[in-house]
């Protein structure tokens, strides 16, 4: 299961349609603006509904979702 | 690039949304988006408008018209969109400035099948233009107007340039309704959870008090209040602190602002669940953030507030709703249902505009004065462009907020805000959002000590002088002149001194209404003493009561009433036994002249510890009144009022006291000692009074009367809420020649103190308002904590001046709580009267009802705690809960019942919705199932070969037909003859088939030589009775007695299958409901299964039939195989025409004409006239609705027939011949029921005995119940709301009310509702005794498997019929399959 792909997959396909461009694993993606809250929340349902796991709102924060690599993290951390 | 060619797509959820609020005001310019741009620089025009083409022509939404067919609406983008800007300079118009030019241009309606878009270049001067852009929001949002402006400024940029504009690029909004329409399909779980979202938020915030009207305007008032970059700041500056942290700022200042509105629509509706509607942008990838269109998308924000909470908790309550709003609100899963599920839109709008091609260019969004009547407020935080300087735009409603107040809001909210920047930790409650102005409305009036110099003693004496051989009483004893009276009273007086009466003593005058009572009433007040009224009807025990508790020196009485003082120590004076004495006494009188602070009377009103608590009313107080009502009222000399209401009742001192102070004449109607009070209806034969005090309830007894020549010319109406309604019948019966008026008051503020005339004009609807208060009053209206509310909203309504009471007697600590210390005015009271009230756009107060739960029934103020600590003093009884049950029949009057447009349905049938075109849920439902329901029905050749298979092994007949004389089942008889069959044909004779029926029936049998039995029954008067108890007809009953008499003998001669003759629409009565249809793969086998199980049932349903018929037949399955039922004209579908053609040429059938109506049978009408009386409609609506749907009747036949003449007279003979009795008519009136707990053995008849000893008979409950446990509410406090909520079949039932323990009790609780149309069910409550039967069976099962996705069988609702064993059966079941 890579997580990291998928999400990168999903950012570049469904959000920001251009499969060029480039996202660093510890670039940050909520405090740029690159993704808005509208955004962030169809993340949340994409990952719920791709690796089948619950993601309360408490658990929707800043740390949590910073950079694709917490995304990672956090996931993996569900997951187990 | 866009490279379409005209395409027509369908329109987005949103965008239907739209075009729906448009089909609703076709008239209005809802939707339109006017901007005007302010353009510092040079244009060129000829440019600008090449350059506009150029935008058109890559800009597909620009393309775009709408288009309907067939009521559908389509967008349509045309691949060619000429279109010529118009330019002209500012001097050449004839408006006087160019803001009014704009209005009024963006005011015009778009014809959206030409244009959706108007655009204008306006030369202001050589270098400053106006563009000005109007778009329908059905092609754009914010973000498209910027995004619009900037592709018009570069291809404008390019144009000037000489450059090509191939590389600005353009992306297609089609793009955008296939992701819609993709997204739309993949969250149907989401549409569901929005619609039953939408569900929830039916009760919608009464902003600033405002009911909604029923054709609510679509105009709408704009106010705007700018925060300063400082103010702003600070608002920053709280969120940027830990704890309120999101993930963006964006969020931050929404949540915020949400917060804000919230608490704001709190303080200016006094509601605590509160919602509104948010966009949400919708442009989630990339290249969506560069199309032009509709994107946004409008789902609701829901909170709760409470009492406790501060702006801080709100903040975070905020948060949570944020987030949940953002997960769920999915593009494309609303819709207009949810759209206008919430009547406040928040718009927080931060998009920044760039200049005009390097022009200085400011932007103004133009108010185009219109918008949704559904959205009350719109909301708006314009950021634009990052200035750090925030717009808060409001657009109100006009019936909400004119154009008069609008400078109120800016005011409301600011207080809001400063609360919040002071200290989110401020409870929000506490906020007191009115500005000086508005305090000051209340604080307007003086409350100057005392401006009547005299008291009643002084100003009667005045006439004793003046008028002493003037008539100031008369009365069936004759008549008393003021001279007259003053001896009489002055004796009286003197003879009490010399018993030991001194100043200052309790006197109760426990009397009649007679010269007595008045002298006993004067003599009282000349020796300085306090009077206690007490009326001849009170119970013993309140007469003991309130003679003891007041420590009364003593009693004035007469005759029989004093058997009801033989249990007191205190002294009693006959006043008829000592009239000889008194004429020995002395007719001169030293008066002790009272003085304001002193004790004028003390009246008892009902308490809610059991016991009336007696209102210490000072002479000052009375002097502040009935002076005030005397100049108010314009009474003079020429004033005759009568005394005709209760002596104890607080009201009746206005028609005691005036006539004495002001030379007139008081008209005394004694009341009987035994039997019902008719004074009034006496006061108005009699016509001699000119001026009337009394209820509604009274005022409403002469509404339909002829007033015309009444000498009444003066009414004045107290004592509970007075109907605009009653007002205008009033007017109307006295021709116009009267005046009335509305009179506010507890009894703790002396009679009256809010006060207002009767406008017809102006007082048209609800509840007349009660005024304006009376001079020396102030009237408040203040929120749960004390801070005086907006104009508009409801509020609790406080009282403070001249006439407020000393309080209670010997209550201190209730004196405390309800005289409390006046916030406003320094060293005065002020009293908590538990009504509420607000303050209306006319400045007027209007009554809302009482906070608590005294009450007021037929006039009488009843506070049901007393009622209640009465009953609990019973012994066994636990709790109680008493609750008034508001007439149960809220049944639409006839005449405003509409029908649908399609099928008839009338709007009272249950659960009926209509849409705009007037048709009904249940036609537009079919409309989906129609083509499935097709396959129910089959062909005559299909029912030949059932009946006819077989045939040789017949012992006796091949089958029963069913007959009952009407043209239907004589049709049916001669086909099956036709066929070549055996046939038996079966008559139930009810005993009401009319002659000339059985003549028909005897003729064809004969003439088609079939062999006939008649059935019969002599218990059928027993099922007549118990089919009109269960299903309020006559035929429910009957047909299940030809199901079981036929049945029987169709078994005894080994008859195969019976034909019965229902109509298609009969099948959707009994057989058939939509629930069978709503399987994809629709298996026909199976509803007949379904159908044949549901038989089973219906004849083990517990009933008359059941109870009284040979049935044991039924309790074995064979007999369903052995004899089976054929409907024919499932197979048939022959038209009318053709079968009375038949029946003529064939049989020789005539329609009966000794019935009257069009049916055969005698003893139909008597059903439908129970049903209409007791359900609204006719038996007959929904099956004849469905026969139209099904296209076997006409609209207008079926209407016909349902409208048919019902001869009462002949109902009523043959409800007596059969010994049915008509439900009570006053049950339909509001009455009083007691819950309570306890022993369960005690009988209502000991209860009401015992209370009755207790209580007056206005304030007996006419029903007793008693549970096994309170319901309660959230809070803990008994559920009074559902107590009421049980309709009077429930309050029969044997079972106790117990509420849902859990969400699948909620679950079945809330289908049975659907289905049984009740509006509350105990979860012991049995499914039969509800009404429910086989029918409703099919509904609640159906549904439950929908639901839960199980196959439960549909025999388990009957096998466990309380909602409790049901819901353990499921529960049961769902783990035993989850643990395998």
């Amino acid at each position: 299961m890579d997580v990291k792909r998928d999400v990168l997959i999903f950012l570049k396909k469904d959000i920001l349609e251009d499969e060029s461009i480039r996202i660093g694993e510890q670039d940050e993606l909520l405090t740029t603006g690159l993704i808005d809250s509208v955004n962030l929340i169809r993340t949340v349902r994409y990952l719920e509904k791709k690796f089948k796991i619950d993601i309360p709102f408490e658990d929707i924060t800043l740390e949590n979702f910073r950079s694709i690599h917490s995304i990672e993290y956090y996931v993996r951390g569900k997951l187990n | 690039m866009d490279n379409s060619i005209n395409i027509l797509l369908p329109l987005t959820k949103s965008q239907t949304s739209l075009w729906l609020v448009d089909k609703l005001n076709p008239n209005e310019p809802i939707n339109n988006v006017p901007y005007a741009f302010y353009i510092d620089g040079t244009l060129e025009p000829s440019v600008f408008r090449k350059a506009f083409q150029e935008l058109i022509d890559t800009t597909d939404v620009l393309r775009t018209v709408i288009i309907e067919e067939d009521g559908t609406p389509q967008q349509l983008i045309k691949d060619v969109f000429p279109f010529r800007l118009q330019y002209f300079e500012f001097s050449d118009i004839s408006s006087s400035n160019v803001d009014n030019w704009l209005q009024e241009r963006s005011e015009r309606i778009f014809d959206k099948s030409e244009q959706l878009f108007d655009s204008v270049l306006i030369k202001l001067s050589p270098d400053r233009f106006i563009w000005y852009l109007n778009l329908h929001h059905i092609i754009t949002d914010a973000s498209s107007t910027v995004i619009l402006f900037d592709k018009l400024s570069e291809i404008y940029g390019c144009l000037i340039d000489n450059t090509s504009t191939q590389n600005i690029p353009s992306y297609a909004y089609k793009n955008f309704i296939d992701f819609e329409i993709e997204e739309r399909i993949e969250n149907k779980n989401v549409i569901n959870y929005w619609n039953s979202e939408a569900d929830k938020y039916i009760e919608k915030p009464k902003l600033y008090g405002e009911k909604t009207k029923q054709e609510p305007t679509t105009k709408s008032n704009r106010v705007e209040l700018e925060l300063s970059r400082s103010e702003f700041n600070e608002l920053k500056a709280v969120i940027n602190q830990p704890g309120f942290k999101s993930w963006n700022d964006n969020l931050n200042i929404f949540n915020a602002f949400a917060t804000l509105l919230f608490s704001y629509l709190f303080k200016v509706s006094g509601e605590e669940n509160l919602t509104f509607g948010a966009p949400i942008h919708g442009r989630v990838r990339k290249s969506f953030r560069s199309t032009i269109g509709l994107f946004i998308e409008v789902f609701p924000i829901s909170v709760n507030i409470d009492e406790n909470d501060t702006y801080y908790t709100l903040y975070k309550k905020v948060q949570d709703a944020t987030n949940h709003y953002l997960k769920f609100g999915i593009t494309g899963t609303s819709s207009p249902k949810l759209n206008r599920s919430y009547n406040t839109i928040f718009n927080y709008i931060n998009v920044s505009f760039s200049n005009f091609n390097g022009y200085n260019t400011t932007v103004k969004w133009i108010h185009p004065n219109y918008a949704d009547s559904e959205h009350k407020l719109r909301f708006h935080v314009f950021d634009f462009n990052r200035t750090g300087v925030l717009k808060l735009v409001f657009d109100f409603n006009d019936d909400i907020v004119k154009s008069s107040r609008l400078n109120e809001v800016p005011i409301h909210f600011r207080n809001v805000y400063n609360a919040f920047i002071q200290d989110v930790n401020n409870p929000i409650a506490q906020t007191s959002i009115i500005g000086p102005q508005e305090v000051n409305s209340f604080l307007d009036l003086r409350l100057t000590e005392n401006i009547y110099p005299n008291n009643v003693l002084e100003v009667f004496n005045s006439f004793v002088k003046s008028r002493p051989n003037a008539v100031i009483i008369q009365s069936e004893e004759g008549v008393l002149t003021f001279r007259e009276l003053n001896k009489k009273a002055n004796q009286l007086a003197n003879y009490l001194i010399n018993t030991g009466v001194v100043k200052g003593v309790n006197i109760a005058l426990y009397n009649y209404r007679n010269t007595e009572y008045i002298i006993g009433l004067l003599a009282i007040m000349k020796t300085g003493g306090t009077f206690i009224p007490i009326s001849s009807d009170q119970p013993k025990e309140r007469v003991e009561y309130i003679i003891t508790n007041s420590d009364c020196s003593l009693v004035l009485t007469q005759g029989s009433l004093k058997q009801n003082l033989e249990r007191i120590k205190t002294p009693s004076i006959d006043l008829i036994a000592i009239r000889e004495n008194l004429k020995n006494e002395s007719s001169e009188l030293f008066e002790n002249q009272p003085k304001i602070n002193d004790t004028a009377y003390i009246l008892y009103t009902s308490g809610s510890t059991g016991n009336p608590k007696g209102v210490i009313i000072s002479q000052g107080a009375l002097t502040n009144y009935i002076f005030w009502a005397k100049n108010y009222y314009g009474i003079s000399e020429k004033t005759i009022l009568p005394l005709f209401t209760s002596i104890g009742f607080d009201l009746t001192i206005t028609s005691t006291l005036l006539p004495l102070i002001t030379g007139g004449k008081l008209i005394l109607y004694t009341e009987p000692k035994f039997g019902p009070d008719m004074s009034l209806m006496k006061v108005l034969g009699e016509n001699l009074v000119n001026t009337i005090k009394l209820t509604p309830s009274h005022l409403s007894l002469f509404q339909d009367k002829d007033m015309r020549y009444s000498s009444i010319d003066k009414i004045i109406v107290g004592g509970e809420d007075f109907k605009a309604s009653l007002g205008h019948a009033i007017t109307k019966a006295f021709s116009g020649a009267v005046t009335l008026y509305n009179e506010y008051g507890p009894t703790e503020a002396t009679v009256g103190c809010i006060v207002s005339e009767y406008n017809p004009k102006k007082h048209q609807e609800g509840s007349i308002p009660i005024g304006t208060p009376i001079a020396n009053m102030h009237a408040y209206i203040l929120d749960k904590y004390k801070n005086l509310v907006p104009n508009g909203v409801v509020g609790e309504l406080y009282l403070s001046g001249s006439s407020l009471a000393d309080g209670y007697l010997k209550l201190e600590e209730l004196t405390t709580n309800k005289f409390i210390e006046n916030p406003f005015v320094k060293n005065a009271k002020m009293y908590h009267t538990g009504d509420l009230a607000r303050i209306n756009g006319h400045g007027e107060y209007e009554y809302l009802g009482r906070v608590d739960e005294q009450i007021k029934l037929r006039g009488y103020r009843i506070e049901l705690a007393d009622i209640e600590s009465n009953l609990t003093h019973f012994k066994g009884v636990n709790e109680c809960a008493v609750v008034l049950v508001r007439n149960k029949k809220e049944y639409i009057p006839e005449e405003s019942v509409i029908n649908c447009t399609e099928c008839g349905l009338p709007s009272n049938y249950p659960q009926t919705d209509f849409d705009e075109y007037g048709v009904c849920n249940l036609c537009n439902a079919f409309k989906g199932y129609k083509d499935k329901a097709q396959k129910y029905f089959k062909t005559e050749e299909e029912l030949k070969s059932i009946l006819t298979t077989n045939t040789e092994n017949n012992p006796s007949y091949d089958c029963l037909s069913l007959l009952s004389g009407g043209k239907d089942s004589t049709y049916i008889l001669a086909q099956l003859v036709g066929m070549g069959l055996k046939v038996l044909a079966f008559t139930l004779d009810n005993s009401y088939i009319s002659n000339q029926a059985k003549a028909n029936i005897d003729r064809i049998v004969k003439k088609l030589n079939v062999d006939h039995i008649y059935g019969a029954t002599n218990h059928m008067n027993e099922i007549f009775i118990d089919s009109l108890n269960r299903h309020q007809n006559v035929c429910n009953g009957c047909f299940k007695t030809i199901y079981t008499l036929s049945t029987k003998i169709a078994m005894d001669k080994q008859i195969p299958f019976i034909v019965t003759g229902l109509s298609r629409g009969q099948f959707f009565e009994t057989r058939l409901t939509e629930e069978l249809f709503w399987n994809e793969n629709l298996n026909v086998k199976k509803i007949d299964e379904t159908i044949l199980e549901v038989r089973k049932l219906y004849h083990r349903e517990d009933d008359a039939v059941k109870d009284l018929l040979e049935v044991s037949m039924f309790e074995d399955d064979e007999v369903f195989d052995k004899v089976q039922f054929v409907d024919f004209y499932r197979y048939s579908d022959v038209s009318l025409e053709d079968m009375l053609k038949y029946l003529e040429d064939k049989v020789g059938w005539v329609r009966p004409t000794d019935t009257g109506r069009s049916t055969n049978c005698l003893i139909n009408q008597l059903g439908i006239y129970v049903h209409k009386k007791e359900k609204g409609y006719s038996n007959y609506s929904f099956p004849y609705s469905w026969d139209v749907r099904l296209g076997h009747k006409t609209r207008d036949e079926s209407l016909e027939e349902i409208n048919e003449y019902i001869d009462e007279e002949e109902v009523k003979r043959i409800m007596n011949e059969i010994g049915y009795e008509e439900s009570d008519p006053f049950e339909n009136e509001d009455r009083l029921v007691a819950y309570y707990t306890g022993d369960n053995s005690i009988s209502s008849k000991d209860l009401k005995k015992y209370i009755s000893q207790k209580l007056p008979a206005y304030m007996i409950p006419s029903r007793f119940k008693f549970l096994d446990e309170m319901p309660l509410t959230k809070n803990g406090k008994v559920d009074k709301k559902t107590l009421q909520g049980l309709n009077s079949e429930q309050l029969e039932l044997e079972t106790s009310y117990l509420a849902p323990r859990n969400e699948i009790d909620e679950l079945i609780e809330g289908i049975w509702k659907e289905v049984l149309r009740l509006k509350k069910i105990g979860i012991q409550d049995n499914f039969i005794a509800l009404g429910g039967h086989s029918l409703a069976a099919i509904r609640v099962t159906s549904r439950i498997n929908e639901e839960l996705g199980m196959e439960i069988p549909l025999n388990k609702v009957f096998n466990l019929p309380t909602i409790e064993e049901y819901s353990n059966y499921i529960e049961k079941t769902m783990l035993e399959y989850l643990e395998n």
